[in-house]
């Protein structure tokens, strides 16, 4: 099996409470009776530049503060060369501008367009691009590897390990940052999950980092029961039961 | 007419959103490079604010020209007090 070097979950921890959720532009029509938030505001998250969080989503802010933590593993590799690294993402596109929509409703043909440049905040379209999070946390980590993503809402995490196993073994990357973030910005999503997904589950959201190293062998990160648990992490369930019960390191 | 200490409170609050920085850290001689590290996309984005909060169009190209003909068009970067005399004057040209 590969080797991995390094781990690390962003997940609600115990002080967080269990509470139904709902979305405030769709009331009653979306709630997920079980839910937890991480206790992080985007624009007070410790990034390495402030101004960022006005063009990450939170899924994206989510996904550096997982990754930035394993800057002293990554870096040796870096020292090498920037380019050793790849990048195996699992993330969904990031929220759409509802407020902006709602505040467009009932406006004339003829006032729409003033409208639109008026309520429409001119960084939004970036945070719905789900290659931008992983870029960035690439940027802050000085990783030039390549960068694959993946947002297949249910298995996005097991396709990225699928790929960083074959890169390693194939030699194109010395190490796979496999990684992934979800958070609750897409109601239409959520929906998706509670009908199809949750199951009784506690739908959680949660960041996720692995460093691999090849060591010769394939290891089959499907090869897991991900129904048997408590929460559910939305995309990158897979790659949080695989940490949590590895251990984070 | 808005005075000038009211419109610094509104363009404060608007920078200081888009470039997160600490309360009290933009003053009205900052610079938008030199001190507050804002770029180009910024602009864009102080714009949009500063008119969420003042209702008025902040048009940096139509700014950019009143500050290089005041300042010399040499100039790399602006002020926080540059962008106030812009729209102290807009203001007023609207209001003849």
């Amino acid at each position: 099996m590969s080797k991995m070097l390094w781990s690390n979950a962003l997940v609600p921890g115990s002080d967080v409470m269990e509470q139904s959720y709902s979305n405030e532009h769709y009331g009653s029509l979306l709630v997920i009776p079980k839910a937890k938030t991480l206790p992080i505001e985007e624009r007070g998250a410790p990034l390495p530049d402030r101004k960022v969080y006005r063009s990450m989503s939170r899924a994206g802010v989510l996904l550096s503060l997982a990754c930035l933590e394993g800057r002293s593993v990554m870096q040796p590799f870096l020292d090498k060369s920037p380019f050793d690294i790849g990048i195996y993402c699992a993330i969904e596109n990031g929220p759409v501008d509802l407020a902006s929509a709602k505040a467009m409703l009932d406006v004339s043909r003829e006032d729409f367009a003033d409208e639109y440049k008026r309520v429409r905040n001119p960084k939004l379209f970036l945070k719905q691009l789900p290659n931008l999070a992983p870029a960035q946390m690439a940027i802050f980590l000085g990783i030039m590897g390549p960068l694959n993503v993946y947002n297949h809402s249910s298995c996005g995490c097991l396709h990225a390990f699928d790929q960083a196993e074959i890169d390693i073994q194939e030699g194109q990357v010395k190490a796979a940052l496999v990684c992934s973030a979800f958070s609750f910005e897409d109601p239409i999503v959520l929906e998706r999950i509670r009908r199809k997904d949750l199951h009784g589950r506690v739908l959680c959201e949660a960041a996720g980092a692995v460093l691999l190293t090849g060591n010769g062998s394939f290891t089959d990160w499907s090869d897991h029961d991900f129904h048997a648990t408590e929460s559910y992490y939305g995309t990158s369930h897979q790659l949080i039961i695989q940490t949590l019960s590895r251990g984070n390191s | 007419m808005i005075s000038e200490k009211e419109l610094f409170g509104k363009v404060e609050e608007a920078v200081r959103t888009v470039l997160n920085t600490e309360e009290g850290e933009i003053k009205k001689e900052s610079m938008f490079k030199a001190d507050l590290d804002a770029e180009s996309i910024d602009y864009l984005d102080i714009s949009y604010e500063i008119e969420q909060r003042t209702g008025m169009e902040l048009d940096f190209t139509e700014a950019l020209q009143y500050i290089t003909d005041r300042k010399g068009s040499d100039i790399t970067d602006i002020s926080v007090q540059d962008v106030l005399d812009y729209m102290m004057h807009a203001i007023k040209e609207k209001e003849k």
